[in-house]
């Protein structure tokens, strides 16, 4: 058997995918925006005024110490796609982001005064934006990544993309950079200061280690699976930049299948809260399969966070049962926040939640429309969430 | 006239092999799904255009690839199992248990080096129409095809003859 038989007998095992009619909806719904806009931005102004939150479900459970104090990002209670925008100028300030997101046009930055300008059509794998909301990674014409201050006109080229931002908004950890033709090759982690503009390469403690965080200090988090068996043990470690020296390492007590019966094996790194000392490591358990359009989906059935130097579970958030077809993805982690990204089967009403590890209670905090399928919040890389 | 007529019909004589291709690139069925369904909305948005192409089916094909090697697939998840346990090992045929290897190494390659495999040795395509697809240089086709079968040897014992056998081959394309 060789390789071409392999990926027939594989191909042989795919569902048949029936989304042609999800398809033509969606191609449908592009179509009108223009007409709906006014009205969308009319109902998101009452959306605001009456309430913030639409939905507030107690779910979980409150464990001990919350991680820190909750610092969501301002975010508006429905977000309204422009029929035209400005592009974002080159020339002035334009203040702090709080969102990216993509339309037929390429991406769109939303700033915190409400301003939205079009970045035009650039490689998405560079797009984020740091946690305080203040520097933009974004693709440049020749494939390659740069940064950019929103709160003046400075720049930095040649950066990575993006892996990981530190919590204080001062360091940049980056995976491999990118080639000519804008696929990632092979080629060092960098980390970025971004307060003086200095890059390091930056060496990775295991062959099989890609970094996933970096801590104020700016010491790199990286991630690496032990041994070469199913299910994988996970290591993660805070590294020596310079050397790849391991300066703290645990072992991830995550939940083996054999003893979770009833969950399909799946903890998976979401990020990470870092300060000097110490932190935690954040994963999603998968639970499932939903069955949801006819197939099967799987879902983030709770949160797990692991003492970054012992790699036990700290706490343990579950998120409750949900409704048949719903499915919840997780997003990204602020200090007492996780984002959540909601999906349902029909696709119309996906919307970014807000699970508060402080109450174990949800929250929806953002209606997306369905036009968009790609979001980036503060501090993370973009996100599919259809 | 729908704008869209004749979508339905055309995506239904090619839902099988569309399905098969995503399913590949994707690596399970939920992403194969939104894989997918975002080259046919690329597709459906612009069908009055593209019927009228001699195969409309390849545009799909290269929104699907696009797609596949784009950011979404590179996000930060650090799958740690993402199979259950292949039951009774013994009990399997080891043809069974190659298959099983082969899809969880194919899950742990980058996009693109996925991408470059599929073209190259599920779709039998040259090194030069691979690179037309995914808009790179035939150089880097080489390399990613190398790289991946590098991997596929590091990750699985099982397919370190497999890969090198295939190794050699590429090589002789070259």
């Amino acid at each position: 058997m060789n390789i071409s038989e392999l990926m027939r007998d594989l191909a042989d095992e795919a569902p048949e995918l029936d989304v042609a009619d999800a398809a033509l909806r969606a191609a449908r719904r592009r179509r009108p925006r223009t007409a709906l806009a006014a009205v969308a931005a009319v109902l998101a102004v009452l959306a605001i005024a009456g309430s913030a939150t639409l939905l507030a479900t107690r779910v979980g459970r409150h464990h001990d110490q919350p991680p820190g104090p909750v610092a969501a990002p301002h975010l508006p209670a429905t977000l309204v796609t422009p029929t035209a925008l400005d592009q974002l100028p080159e020339g002035r300030p334009v203040g702090r982001g709080t969102l990216l997101y993509d339309t037929d046009g390429g991406m769109v930055l939303l700033t915190a005064s409400g301003h939205q300008y079009a970045l035009g059509r650039t490689f998405v794998g560079c797009d984020s934006l740091s946690p305080d909301g203040r520097w933009l990674s974004y693709g440049t014409a020749s494939g390659a990544c740069a940064l950019r201050d929103l709160s003046s006109t400075t720049r930095r080229s040649g950066t990575g993309v993006p892996a990981g931002w530190s919590a204080n908004a001062r360091w940049l950890v980056t995976t491999r950079p990118l080639g000519p033709e804008g696929g990632a090759l092979d080629g060092p982690y960098r980390l970025v200061n971004l307060v003086t503009g200095g890059q390091r390469t930056i060496v990775a403690p295991d062959q099989e280690a890609v970094p996933f965080a970096v801590d104020d200090g700016g010491r790199p988090v990286f991630a690496w699976h032990v041994g070469s068996e199913l299910p994988f043990t996970w290591q993660v470690g805070t590294v020596d930049p310079a050397t790849g020296r391991i300066l703290r390492e645990a072992v991830l007590a995550l939940p083996r299948p054999a003893t979770e019966p009833g969950k399909l094996p799946g903890a998976w790194l979401i990020g990470a809260l870092l300060a000097t000392g110490g932190g935690q490591v954040f994963t999603r358990e998968q639970v499932g399969p939903t069955e949801m359009g006819g197939i099967t989906r799987q879902h983030a059935g709770g949160i797990l966070a692991l003492d970054l130097s012992s790699g036990a579970v700290r706490h343990r958030y579950q998120l409750g049962t949900r409704a048949e077809e719903e499915r919840l993805e997780l997003g990204v982690t602020y200090p007492g926040v996780v984002l959540l990204y909601h999906h349902r089967a029909d696709r119309t009403t996906d919307a970014i939640d807000t699970f508060d590890l402080r109450t174990g209670t949800l929250h929806r905090t953002t209606g997306v429309p369905s036009t968009v399928h790609y979001v980036s919040l503060p501090g993370e890389a973009l996100q599919l969430i259809r | 006239v729908d704008a869209h007529d004749g979508f339905r019909e055309f995506v239904s004589a090619h839902q099988g092999e569309l399905s098969r291709v995503a399913y590949l690139l994707a690596g399970d069925p939920a992403a194969a799904e939104d894989l997918l369904q975002i080259a046919l909305t690329k597709t459906a948005a612009r069908w009055s255009r593209i019927v009228r192409y001699d195969r409309p089916e390849a545009f799909v094909r290269k929104v699907l690839y696009h797609e596949a090697v784009s950011a979404w697939r590179r996000r930060r998840e650090v799958p740690r199992d993402d199979l259950p346990e292949a039951a009774g090992r013994d009990d399997e045929s080891e043809q069974a248990v190659l298959r099983i290897v082969f899809a969880r190494a194919l899950r742990r390659l980058t996009p693109r080096q996925r991408a470059v495999l599929v073209l190259r040795f599920y779709e039998d395509r040259s090194v030069e129409q691979t690179a037309e697809l995914l808009r790179c240089s035939t150089g880097t086709v080489k390399s990613q095809t190398n790289a991946a079968l590098g991997r596929l040897r590091q990750l699985s014992p099982e397919l370190a003859d497999l890969a090198a056998g295939t190794g050699q081959q590429e090589g002789a394309v070259r």
